[in-house]
């Protein structure tokens, strides 16, 4: 019995030592994460445009919100701002609409090219995106949507699409079929069982790809720069770009632009993640 | 309510497959009808291409006097059991089963006393307001049964319903089916591998094999005159038990047993039949039950054989005898007051005057 016991407190130790070992890892790795945020806010704050400072404090002597003020009032933020609102809103309700039902339709129909276009999608995500910008441009200039929302929308969507329609057929198959025999036994048409039974449950799904797609578009620089060439068309990482010369750059509206810039991301995620959930399905067939 | 018919009805799969083959079957109004077979049998095929989530190769499908071939299982007015349930997860059990009644555009008053009217019958009214996944499998077949019965379609099918029930839940849910059927007097279609389902809630039982049919009739019809060697064989537990061996004749016409010593008299009522049968190679059928020890033997038993018994099975009232006689295996049903020990020799009395004869190559029923 003494034995037992002291082989339990060695046990208990080992635990409490790794336990120990674990948490002080998160919290590096926690402040690796936090630690430029902060440093990007402080610099939001700080007068006179200054990058560097030897101060180690989080708000900065003579802190205000000048950088903010002035980047409401005397920039185009809020252009920059609606026009990557407009955009990403577009790519993600594009996005989703085609992403939902273009993944049913490889989940659940057997046509004729199935296999080739699935692996026809996965390709295209092999080509780093760079590679592709040439081509883009061309396409775009043929059909006249060089300086256009269209352009970046038709771009952005056509990027994260391929993803999506493969995230989304994968999730549809975990949906039992039976399930939309039973809707439409019960009097749906095959459109309403899709609508009402299947979308519902698939809306796990749904939000990664609307978080996908609203990612894609909203932080995009490249293809933006390449495709937007009027000022009042600019999209917010175009936007921020401006205050960066090669003289002076305007640290500080720089940062509170940046800050502002991802407050719009990390709302959309906390309010989609109630969504994240798993599990949906459960109960609905014998399993 | 109204019947249902189909006719010639084949289905062929993409690739050549025949799950159904020329199936014709007439089922009446307010009949409970029962497709039995063995797994892919091609009775679910039938059921699906019924409820129209199968499209009919070939033959017709008559629903009252409508041609359904090519209508929309929405437009069927039928109503369907999942084996697996197929409860919509993300609603409560009262939309559940108020989900068809809302798509027909029925008046939420009407709505209301439907649902209350299935969940009271089903027992089932506690938990109108829970989740499919806080029900026990029992539950949520009655939710799968309530959502059927609601909308008071036409025809109700079931799909193996209650293949994942545990045993003493399926006894239960057959009896509450059964007395479903007579409250609703409704006209029913049951699909089955299980025969004692079969047996105890058609009015008529389809059997199928290799998407054919091969014998329709009430299940006392099938037990004592099956059509073929498979319909003996598949209805009854324990099985049939099956010798193969030659009609012969000496004084009289006997069986003589091919891979066993059996040399077995055929009794007058059957010798008037067997006649054609006389020197070709048949299958004798003998059911467990017309296999008795000396003590029980009772009026015409007039052959017996020693066996020896390799495994006996209590079931309480009665005891199922295995023997093994030459490299056939027979098994008998003997009351429970029986009960050798294995390895035990019995003398067992045939009473042939209820055996079967079937063709040894074709299968089909002599006697």
């Amino acid at each position: 019995m003494k034995t037992t016991g002291n082989k339990f407190k060695i046990q208990n130790l080992k635990l409490r030592i790794l336990n120990l070992f674990l948490y002080f890892l998160l919290i590096g790795f926690t402040l690796a994460v936090l630690y430029p945020i902060l440093n990007v806010f402080s610099i939001s704050l700080r007068p006179g445009d200054r990058l560097l400072s030897t101060s180690l404090n989080l708000i900065p002597d003579g802190a205000s919100f000048h950088a903010y003020k002035v980047l409401f009032t005397q920039t185009p933020f809020l252009l920059w701002f609606w026009n990557s609102s407009l955009i990403a809103a577009a790519v993600t309700i594009t996005g989703v609409a085609l992403a939902s039902t273009a993944g049913y339709a490889f989940s659940r129909f057997n046509f004729y090219g199935r296999k080739s276009a699935m692996v026809g999608l996965l390709v295209t995500q092999m080509f780093p995106p760079t590679m592709l910008l040439l081509p883009m441009y061309i396409m775009l200039l043929k059909l006249h949507l060089i300086n256009s929302y269209l352009g970046v929308i038709v771009i952005y969507t056509s990027t994260a699409l391929p993803f999506c329609v493969w995230q989304m057929k994968g999730y549809y198959d975990t949906i039992p079929f039976s399930l939309e025999e039973a809707a439409r036994i019960d009097g749906s048409t095959r459109w309403g069982a899709f609508r009402k039974i299947v979308l519902p449950l698939a809306a796990p799904a749904l939000v990664i790809t609307a978080l996908f797609s609203f990612m894609t578009a909203w932080s995009e620089y490249i293809v933006a720069a390449q495709v937007l060439q009027d000022t009042s068309l600019f999209t917010l990482p175009l936007g921020l770009k401006q205050f960066e010369a090669s003289m002076s750059t305007q640290w500080g509206l720089y940062a509170a632009g940046s800050l502002l810039v991802s407050v719009p991301a990390v709302a959309l995620f906390l309010i989609l993640s109630r969504w994240l959930i798993s599990g949906l399905t459960l109960g609905s067939v014998k399993g | 309510m109204a019947g249902v018919r189909l006719s010639g009805v084949t289905k062929i799969y993409d690739g050549g497959v025949i799950a159904a083959k020329d199936v014709s079957i007439d089922v009446e109004d307010r009949e409970f009808v029962v497709l039995v077979g063995p797994s892919g049998c091609g009775k679910t095929t039938v059921l699906r291409m019924i409820a129209g989530l199968e499209e009919i190769t070939s033959g017709e499908l008559y629903i009252g006097d409508q041609l359904m071939n090519d209508v929309p299982p929405k437009d069927r007015d039928i109503a369907m059991v999942f084996q697996n349930y197929a409860l919509y997860p993300h609603m409560s059990v009262h939309d559940n089963m108020a989900f068809g009644l809302k798509l027909r555009n029925y008046p939420k008053l009407e709505i209301e006393e439907r649902v209350t009217e299935a969940a009271d019958i089903l027992g089932i009214r506690d938990y109108l307001s829970r989740k499919p996944k806080a029900l026990s499998g029992g539950q949520r077949q009655r939710v799968a049964l309530g959502r059927a019965i609601v909308r008071k379609p036409k025809v109700f099918l079931f799909d193996e319903p209650l293949s994942n029930l545990d045993a003493k839940m399926r006894v239960q849910m057959r009896a509450e089916i059964s007395k479903l059927h007579k409250r609703l007097d409704a006209t029913m279609i049951y699909v089955t591998h299980d025969q004692v389902e079969a047996m105890t809630m058609g009015d008529r039982i389809v059997v199928m094999k290799d998407g054919v049919v091969q014998q329709t009739g009430n299940p006392l019809e099938l037990y004592n005159n099956p059509r073929n060697k498979f319909v003996a064989g598949f209805i009854g537990t324990p099985a049939m038990n099956f010798f193969e061996g030659r009609v012969k004749k000496e004084e009289r016409l006997y069986f003589e047993g091919k891979e066993s010593d059996l040399k077995i008299e055929i009794p007058a009522e059957l010798e008037g039949k067997l006649p054609v049968a006389e020197g070709k190679d048949v299958y004798m059928g003998l059911r467990p039950e017309h296999i008795q020890p000396q003590e029980e033997r009772k009026g015409n038993l007039r052959s017996s054989c020693n066996l020896k018994v390799e495994i006996s099975e209590p079931m309480g009232n009665e005891v199922f005898l295995y023997f093994q006689s030459g490299l056939n295996p027979i098994v008998a049903r003997v009351p429970s007051a029986i009960n050798p020990r294995p390895g035990s020799e019995l003398k067992m009395y045939f009473d042939t005057a209820h055996a079967h004869f079937f063709d040894k190559d074709k299968e089909y029923a002599i006697a």
